[in-house]
């Protein structure tokens, strides 16, 4: 069962997609005409598109302003770390075969939310898997061209596949965790259809697909024209350029100050805005005057305490989302005292989790209280027994054998208010139970270095982890069964077992439910974690901007759906 | 002849000066935590991805080997592609420089608006109410935090009076930028008639440099008032009193003398000034060299870091052996 069908229940084997231009044409044409004989419907019909074709030329002229609060960095999709800001323009520029359907229903705070586990084609029309589900067959969409012209069909996707795996990149792993680790798994059938060929079945492969790390489609012939003998991927030139194919084209990028977004006239897919332009404002409180000031339609990066200031403001809309990012502090396991589980168990009763919620998540969030976060299919936080209790944490570590408490070194990327705030009351928590923190302030690479490094014994940063397949399996597997991930180095053999026999197993299999409940009853019990918040996601806009639609999985903001009315 | 001699042993003895900077700041990027290709490949990377990484910009060459390999590049002008961007340093230096330099010289230039005729005017009205409310003026110059000063400026010139532009940065994003000629929007919007963007950057600049300039004026200030009060007190200022010279004569003669140890402080700030000021850059969104300094240190960007440093210890090099040369013509006491 692949994911789409997972979410649809009975969904046929088959995924039809949306309509090319031509075949859209014939088909209404011949539904017109069947409905011209009964009168009224037949003028609903053609209304419609005359609406749609109104607004857009309407909203054509208008230019989207956005006020972010950095630069673009490495505009590679498939070597980019992704932070925010590239991520939101990466998702605008490239393409990709499979992405998320969005239903037209409005949701809390009345925007859409994007279904993270039912999917629709974007450059593909339809898949279609074989009888054992080991190999899926894409079929691409007819006539579909890159902004030069050069062709879209399945040999420029096998491309961009294969340079996929050929980078050796985040995209990578993230075919090599279904097995899909040699460009001649990606088989290319004819001019419109390719097929990926996996060892195993696995339910993970569509949600893997729907992001640019592994799927961006980038021009083969912009790559080629620019790769070398020493460079065969051009990474060095698509750093910062970009061979695109999405619904946007980087029109001018002027560094340090702001970027041009055009729409892609070869896109397939409306265009709501046809140009937007992004400002670097790094001072939040210059973001907020931009905004109020309707200087600018869009401000991002806005700091959890100005949230409910601005939501006074009539000619905002404020958007504090819930999200499914974990943020946790974490120890490493293999060092003293933390090797000792009731030691752990010990801090995690002496957190000030309400305190930390209303002070620093300003009320805003969700308390996590389990290694999967609400949100994600089969969470549990019923495993949870940590309730804020000070004799409690004393009396378990006394049985650790620190009556006496201990000291501890608690480590924090330096400039961010939320982990210092955070930290501060971690350490004002945890000396009531008697244990010391001493708060150390890393520069931000020294800090993320040691992190990769797996050198940190206790530290915490806000900076958290999103999974961007909605999947709980795939959670645990990054952040514990996989190196890569495991910062504190806990790895649960039980849970790692459950977690690689199950991972690529349909999400409704009743055993894959009990392994995943199995998993986070280990893992609340183990305490590797000091469990803590689940931040909401944040945008201003202003009221009259529309069409937004929120997508859990990446968080990034298709500009496509955007309009200015 | 013997000026040109001087100039030319100025700026060879740059070489050691700047050999010996290259070193210690190659030596000082390693030795700070934080490991740069975590950085470049982010923790979804293999360890074999990771190794090639390293292999790829030479940074499991030996300290020696990799300092070498730098000096040679920057011999041929190559100070290396940011780890982060992958931009060229240089190109990126080049591009703020010219942003920095524009903020700083304006700024600069309203500072010593202010601060002369303030400095003047209190020695003048020495222990007065004039002189009180010049260093009243020149307190708070110091004392009030630029950040807060640019906020609050902002708010009430932009956001409540409607007088100052938006805090986009060197021009409004509804003007395009003026043809490229020397990087300074002032200039090169004069220099090709571009009115729009002259008027656009003037708008966006003037805010951003008074609150850059009113932080560097009160020592500025501080030693006009002082030269003036001991010019003014000085044997040659009683004598043209006495031979019955006008008041303004005897401020003309005395502000010559005054305005000699305002020159090495203008230098001095002028010289501080070009390495980018955070605090200002950050809050009117100035992508000026500041900024990129604390951007590439909190990222361990070995190439930017290196060599904003090697530039910001040229640029006092220079500024001091312009000082020098202007000395000459200003001191004719100075010979070389």
């Amino acid at each position: 069962m692949s994911n789409e069908e997972r979410s649809e229940g009975a969904a046929p084997e088959v995924w039809e997609g949306p309509l090319d231009r031509r075949e859209l044409l014939v088909k209404t044409a011949a539904i017109g005409s069947a409905l011209a004989a009964s009168g009224g419907l037949a003028s609903q019909v053609a209304a419609a598109p005359r609406t749609i074709a109104r607004a857009g030329r309407s909203s054509a002229r208008k230019t989207l302003f956005v006020a972010n609060y950095g630069d673009m960095q490495n505009l590679d999709p498939h070597t980019s770390s992704a932070d925010t800001v590239t991520g939101d323009m990466l998702t605008n520029l490239y393409a990709i075969p499979v992405t998320f359907q969005v239903p037209a229903r409005l949701g809390p705070s009345r925007i859409r939310y994007a279904d993270p586990n039912k999917f629709r084609g974007q450059a593909v029309k339809s898949w279609k898997w074989n009888r054992n589900r080991t190999e899926i067959t894409f079929t691409v969409r007819k006539g579909l061209q890159f902004p030069d012209g050069t062709p879209l069909d399945a040999e420029a996707i096998k491309f961009s596949l294969d340079r996929c795996l050929g980078v050796a990149a985040v995209g990578s792993f993230l075919f090599g965790m279904i097995g899909v680790t040699k460009p001649d798994q990606f088989q290319l059938l004819d001019s419109r259809r390719f097929k990926i060929v996996l060892p195993k079945p696995s339910s993970l492969l569509l949600g893997n697909m729907a992001m640019f790390y592994g799927s961006a489609l980038l021009n083969p012939k912009i790559v080629k024209n620019h790769a070398t003998r020493s460079d065969p991927h051009a990474q060095g030139w698509l750093k910062t350029h970009a061979a695109e194919s999405g619904w946007y084209t980087l029109d001018k990028w002027d560094v340090g100050s702001g970027w041009t977004l055009a729409a892609n006239r070869e896109f397939w897919e409306p265009t709501r805005t046809k140009e937007i332009r992004f400002q670097v404002i790094p001072d939040a409180q210059q973001r907020e005057l931009l905004i109020r000031s309707g200087r600018v339609d869009l401000a991002l990066g806005i700091p959890l305490k100005d949230v409910a200031r601005l939501r006074r403001d009539a000619n905002l809309k404020v958007l504090s989302i819930p999200s499914r990012a974990v943020a946790w502090a974490g120890f490493d396991v293999t060092a003293k005292p933390f090797d000792n589980r009731l030691v752990r168990q010990a801090i995690l009763y002496a957190i000030p989790y309400d305190t930390i919620m209303r002070e620093v998540m300003r009320g805003q969030g969700v308390q996590l209280k389990s290694p999967i976060p609400k949100g994600t299919p089969n969470s549990s936080f019923r495993f949870w027994h940590y309730n804020t209790d000070y004799e409690k944490a004393k009396t378990l570590l006394r049985r650790a054998g620190y009556p006496s408490g201990f000291s501890a070194q608690l480590d924090i990327p330096a400039g961010n208010p939320v982990d210092e705030q955070t930290a501060a009351w971690i350490q004002q928590g945890l000396q009531k139970a008697g244990i010391d923190v001493s708060i150390n302030k890393q520069p931000a690479a020294a800090f993320t270095g040691q992190l990769q490094a797996k050198k940190h014994k206790f530290w915490f940063s806000s900076q958290s982890w999103i999974s961007i397949n909605n999947d709980p399996l795939y959670h645990l597997y990054w952040l514990f069964a996989q190196d890569c991930c495991t910062y504190g180095k806990y790895q649960n053999p039980k849970v790692v077992s459950l977690v690689n026999r199950f991972v690529n197993r349909p999400l409704t299999d009743p055993a894959r439910i009990r392994a995943v409940n199995e998993a986070q009853r280990i893992i609340v019990n183990d305490a590797p974690w000091v469990f803590l918040f689940q931040p909401p996601w944040i945008a201003v806009m202003r009221k009259n901007v529309k069409g937004f639609a929120y997508y859990s999985t990446d968080q990034f903001i298709r500009y496509a759906d955007l309009v200015k009315t | 002849m013997k000026l040109g001699f001087y100039v030319a042993r100025r700026v060879l003895l740059l070489v050691p000066v700047l050999l010996g900077v290259t070193f210690i700041t190659f030596a000082l990027t390693r030795i700070i935590p934080g490991d740069p290709v975590a950085l470049i490949a982010g923790p979804y990377v293999s360890p074999d991805r990771k190794a090639e990484i390293r292999r790829q910009y030479h940074l499991d060459d030996a300290f020696y080997v990799q300092y070498v390999d730098y000096v040679r590049d920057l011999l041929h002008g190559d100070l290396g592609t940011s780890l982060v961007s992958g931009i060229s340093v240089q190109g990126e230096l080049s591009r703020r420089f010219a942003a920095t330099f524009e903020l700083t010289t304006v700024a600069l230039l309203i500072a010593l608006a202010l601060a002369i005729p303030l400095g003047l005017l209190a020695a003048l009205k020495k222990d007065g109410w004039v002189d009180g409310a010049a260093r009243i003026l020149g307190t708070a110059g110091i004392s009030i935090p630029v950040f807060w000063a640019g906020i609050m400026l902002s708010y009430l010139l932009f956001y409540r009076w409607k007088v100052a532009a938006a805090p986009f940065g060197r021009i409004d994003p509804q003007v395009d930028p003026p043809h490229h000629l020397t990087g300074v929007y002032l200039v090169d919007s004069i220099v090709t008639w571009n009115w729009r963007a002259f008027r656009s950057s003037v708008q966006a600049i003037w805010l951003p440099a008074f609150v850059l300039g009113f932080s560097v004026m009160a020592p500025v200030m501080r030693i006009v008032r002082q030269g003036m009060i001991e010019a003014l007190d000085s044997a040659p200022a009683t004598a043209l009193r006495a031979l019955g010279a006008r008041p303004s004569s005897v401020i003309r003669h005395c502000l010559k003398n005054a305005l000699l140890p305002v020159t090495t402080m203008v230098a001095i700030v002028y010289g501080y000034l070009l390495g980018g000021s955070v605090l200002v850059e950050t809050i009117f969104s100035w992508p000026g060299m500041g900024l990129y300094v604390y951007n590439s240190i909190s990222s361990s960007d070995f190439p930017a870091v290196q060599g904003f440093i090697l530039y910001a210890t040229t640029m006092y090099v220079v500024v001091f052996l312009l000082l020098d040369l202007l000395y000459l013509a200003l001191d004719p006491r100075v010979k070389y």
